[in-house]
């Protein structure tokens, strides 16, 4: 099982929000990584075929997703980052509407939205009407959503926005669970969500793939390149104009500097629990260092 | 529906008139052959090929089919009230809207996506519910035509529906063969159609255009074009094919039923029904498969950026008009605008525009002729026309004696005239004279003044008239319910949206946001109420005629027996009569304002507001039993309580 993308481009007007992506996912988790703004979202309306092409092709196992059409959406799940609901439904009814969209029919049917609302803590409220839950709630009816029919393609834009730490662990536990023979689309841009259950990694910046792979990788390759220097209040401010990002951090009354350097930093010391943070912070900060050299 | 006031003169007037309509019924036919024929003989007309010659064909052929049937007297009052009562298709067509709003809620951000991604999301859902929409109307249809036929049955007796439908002597341009059951049938299937086309075409449009503003506005733009098209274009002009190849034509079925009418199509005449006909089936077909494929293959996340870009710069100018108004002008802006106001406006305007369209004549056969001598005699009475009116007195009078004595005459079997004939021209003459004595009594209102006056009362009769006579009640009814749904809920809105907490936290005075509200509303009922009464009265006046508002407001009868306006003019008493309604929708207003506080939710409060104000006036609309005398609609008539 193989779902290809070839060439892909999207742009909006004059901004260009997906640039020549060349991606091949198979079996596995894989988290797409990357800020605001990134193209995350398009990329994954791109596969979902809920935003036209304009170019390249999207493949699963070697034949064109429009061209599987039926066949292809009835293998994927779906998890849109905008909450979408009918108000007016329950959430029994939501999913059981659903269902039926997606072609699963009579007591199949209830028995997955049965077990699916009890993994997702909703069994209780099954009867209560969507539009009065919790943010984080409505949130879990809509993945619930998504793994109906169990899908062999699960594409999830940000399933833990918006979810109390308890229940974010919980789902990314499920998720990580269900990644036998299946392919596991993940974006998000809170980095501690991926970094644990993820087999690989994406990370996208302004439209473009700037690094996959593994974990180990990742942080393999940027070793010697996160320093922290301890520092005082006017020492800060001057670093923080020097390096764009870096993360304060507070430890036992010293303020500790920790930044994610091409150049080789003097000062400092050289950090060896390497993070995913870091990474995201590194591959972001090329771009940014760049931009800085050329105005 | 309409009822006559006196209903046994109308009842005998409508059979004298059918049997005349009877016995003249085949000369009438021949003499349209005749006609045709005579014209066929004329250069211009003859020419093979062209339209007039098609037109004069088709004319000949129709009136010579109807030569097979005999018509037969038969109530005629409840397929007539049926046939004309056209207020079954507007509810159908909001009816047909709801569906469509409902199926536009999954346009929200994120649902569409996640439908538009299962298996059946697409070409699939989208026909399941072009069926669901269908059946829905065909349903509505079935429900809302039986029981008006229901209700015109129970008002006005049954119906023999096998007899032929050109019995129906009123509707003079009929040119069907077929029973009056199966045109009934065929009436309530064109009316379900059309509706089943519009819906289809708006629901189109809605598909197509991914703001929903932008789309109820294309759609309001659409119908305007179309209806002005219908109501401006004149026949015989080179449009006519235009003015009749038209959704507000076909929506007119009434007409399109009772009236003869060839259109002009590439130089055939084709009949204005199969026109229509045509048009439906294509509009169906071409409209359904549209609507399917849009729904199919549009995507949920849009890339074209045309619709976005007309929204953003329209979103600008308003934002940029709102950001120059004070707080009162964004209030307005949020009920009209944000709150999507504007749209049950125009339709409450639409709605009046149509209802209040008298259709008197149809039921007062001597409307004509009480037409005819007040534009002689209106205006100051003078002594001219006081001969003028005792001339006119005494010809009849004349007649009268004539009759009298042919009648005497077919008694010893020695007339000349048919004893049905004899007494049409009887009771003719006899409600010719109490036409004229009504006049009189007009007068004698009167006397003491320094001037009398003859003034028409028909436009007041329909404006203030009964209820079920003219449409007095409905326009206020109207207004009420728009005032319903704009104000009830804005309050709770607020509440709904955080705006009060906000409001409370910020320090601004409590009854800031009410007082503001306040304000507004009153200003929607005034513009709201003169734009409505505006509309209603002009199209009174354009049928019936409204002049001399200085005269006497004791020259109309209905304004005789107030003990307070004996001196005052008409323009008085009316002015007094919408300062009085004016006052009485701003304090309705006001407790509807408080709905909105009482309750927490904007259903629930508009539901306060319905069971309070339009339940009790559908009552008295009705005119159900004592709990009419509750309703604001009562209080608004003014009329009907101060005089
Ligand atoms: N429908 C649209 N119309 C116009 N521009 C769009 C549209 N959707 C996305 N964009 C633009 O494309 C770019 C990428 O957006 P996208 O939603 O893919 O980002 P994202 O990575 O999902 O961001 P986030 O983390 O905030 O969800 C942005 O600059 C955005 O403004
Ligand atoms: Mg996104």
């Amino acid at each position: 099982m193989e779902l290809e993308i070839k060439n892909v481009s999207k742009s909006f007007g004059k901004t260009k929000a997906l640039f020549n992506v060349n991606i091949t996912f198979s079996e596995g988790i894989y988290g797409i990584l990357g800020q605001n703004g990134a193209g995350k979202s398009t990329l994954i309306h791109l596969i979902t075929d809920n935003l036209k092409r304009e170019t390249g092709k999207i493949l699963f196992d070697g034949v064109d997703i429009k061209r599987l059409g039926k066949k292809y959406r009835s293998m994927v799940g779906y998890m849109p980052q905008q909450q979408g609901y009918y108000e007016g439904l329950t959430a029994m009814e939501f999913l059981k509407y659903m269902a039926e969209a997606k072609g699963i029919k009579g007591k199949e049917g209830n028995r997955q939205i049965k077990e699916l609302l009890e993994i997702v803590h909703l069994d209780k409220v099954a009867h209560e009407l969507v539009g009065k839950f919790s943010g984080g709630m409505k949130q879990r009816v809509l993945l619930a959503q998504a793994l109906l029919g169990e899908p062999k393609i699960l594409i999830l834009d940000e399933p833990t926005a918006g979810l109390d730490p308890k229940e974010r662990i919980g789902i990314r536990n499920y998720i990580a669970k269900l990644s036998k023979d299946k392919i596991i689309l993940y974006t998000t841009h809170v980095v501690s969500d991926i970094e644990t259950i993820a087999n690989e990694i994406l990370i996208l910046n302004k439209g473009e793939v700037v690094k996959q792979g593994t974990l180990q990788r990742l942080i393999k390759d940027i070793k010697g390149k996160v320093i922290e220097i301890s520092c005082n209040m006017e020492q800060l401010q001057q670093l923080q104009k020097q390096y764009l990002i870096g993360n304060v951090i507070q430890r036992e009354g010293n303020i500790i500097y920790r930044v994610v350097s091409e150049q080789p930093i003097l000062e400092g010391r050289k950090v060896s629990d390497i993070s995913l943070e870091d990474v995201f912070l590194y591959e972001t900060l090329k771009v940014h260092e760049k931009g800085k050299i050329h105005t | 529906m309409q009822v006559e006031n006196d209903s046994s003169t109308y009842v005998f007037e409508k059979i004298f008139s059918q049997i005349s309509g009877i016995n003249t019924y085949k000369d009438n036919i021949e003499q349209v052959i005749g006609q045709a024929n005579q014209m066929s003989q004329v250069g211009i007309f003859a020419k093979k090929g062209s339209y007039n010659a098609s037109n004069i064909e088709k004319t000949k052929k129709d009136y010579t089919k109807l030569l097979e049937v005999t018509p037969e007297i038969v109530n005629e009052m409840p397929i007539e009230a049926w046939i004309n009562y056209s207020m079954c298709q507007w509810i159908l067509l909001i009816w047909a809207v709801v569906f469509i709003f409902f199926f536009m809620e999954e346009r929200k951000k994120g649902l569409w996506s996640m439908i538009h991604m299962t298996r059946e999301g697409r070409y699939r859902l989208a026909f399941k519910r072009l069926c669901i929409l269908i059946s829905g109307i065909v349903i509505g249809g079935i429900l809302l035509q039986g029981s008006t036929w229901l209700l015109a049955v129970w008002l006005y007796g049954a119906c023999d529906l096998t007899v032929p439908i050109v019995s129906i002597t009123s509707f003079k341009g009929i040119t069907s063969t077929v029973s009056i059951g199966t045109f009934l049938l065929k009436v309530a299937f064109l009316r379900v159609s059309v509706i089943v086309c519009m819906a289809v075409i708006i629901w189109t449009i809605f598909c197509i255009i991914r703001t929903q503003f932008l789309a109820v506005i294309s759609v309001a733009f659409i119908g305007g074009v179309q209806f002005l098209m219908y109501h401006s274009i004149g026949e015989q002009s080179p449009m006519e094919f235009w003015k009749y190849c038209n959704v507000a034509s076909c929506f007119d079925i009434n007409t399109i039923v009772t009236d003869y009418k060839n259109v002009n199509v590439f130089g055939y005449a084709i009949g204005r029904e199969e026109l229509t006909c045509m048009l439906i089936m294509l509009v169906f077909i071409v409209g359904s498969v549209s609507c399917i494929v849009i729904n199919g293959m549009m995507k949920p996340i849009g890339s074209i950026m045309i619709g976005a870009k007309i929204e953003k710069y329209l979103r600008s100018i308003a934002s940029k008009i709102a950001s120059r108004c004070n707080n009162f002008g964004i209030e307005l802006y949020k009920i009209l605008f944000v709150q999507k106001g504007i749209v049950v406006v125009i339709i409450a305007f639409v709605f009046i525009w149509n209802i209040s369209k008298p259709v008197v004549y149809n039921y007062d056969s001597f409307y004509e002729y009480k037409n005819q001598i007040y534009s002689m005699l209106q205006g100051e009475w003078t002594e001219q026309k006081e001969q003028k009116l005792q001339q006119i007195e005494e010809e009849i009078k004349t007649e009268l004696t004539k009759w009298t004595k042919e009648e005497q005459l077919v008694g010893d079997n020695k007339g000349e005239y048919d004893a049905i004939y004899i007494m049409s021209k009887i009771r003719q003459c006899n409600l010719k004279l109490s036409v004229l004595n009504e006049i009189r009594e007009q007068m004698d209102a009167q006397k003491g003044m320094d001037t009398i006056w003859l003034v028409n009362p028909m436009g007041y009769h329909l404006i203030f008239g009964d209820i079920g006579y003219g449409n007095s009640g409905m326009s206020t009814f109207v207004i009420i319910s728009v005032l319903v749904i704009l104000f009830c809920g804005t309050m709770a809105y607020e509440k709904q949206s955080n705006m009060v907490t906000l409001l409370h936290v910020q320090a601004i005075p409590n009854n800031y946001l009410m007082k503001l509200k306040k304000k507004t509303m009153i200003v929607c009922i005034i513009m709201f109420a003169v734009i409505a009464y505006s509309l209603e009265w002009y199209q009174v006046y354009k049928s019936v005629g409204m002049n001399y508002f200085q005269a006497n407001a004791s020259s109309i009868p209905m304004f005789q027996d107030s003990l307070y306006m004996k001196d005052w003019t008409i323009f008085q008493v009316l002015l007094c009569i919408y300062i009085l309604r004016l006052f009485l929708l701003v304090v309705s207003g006001f407790i509807m304002l408080y709905f909105g506080i009482l309750f927490d939710s904007v259903l629930s409060a508009v539901t306060m507001g319905i069971i309070v104000f339009i339940i009790p006036s559908i009552c008295y609309l009705l005119g159900l039993g004592w709990i009419f005398k509750f309703s604001i609609l009562f209080l608004c008539d003014v009329v009907n309580w101060i005089f």
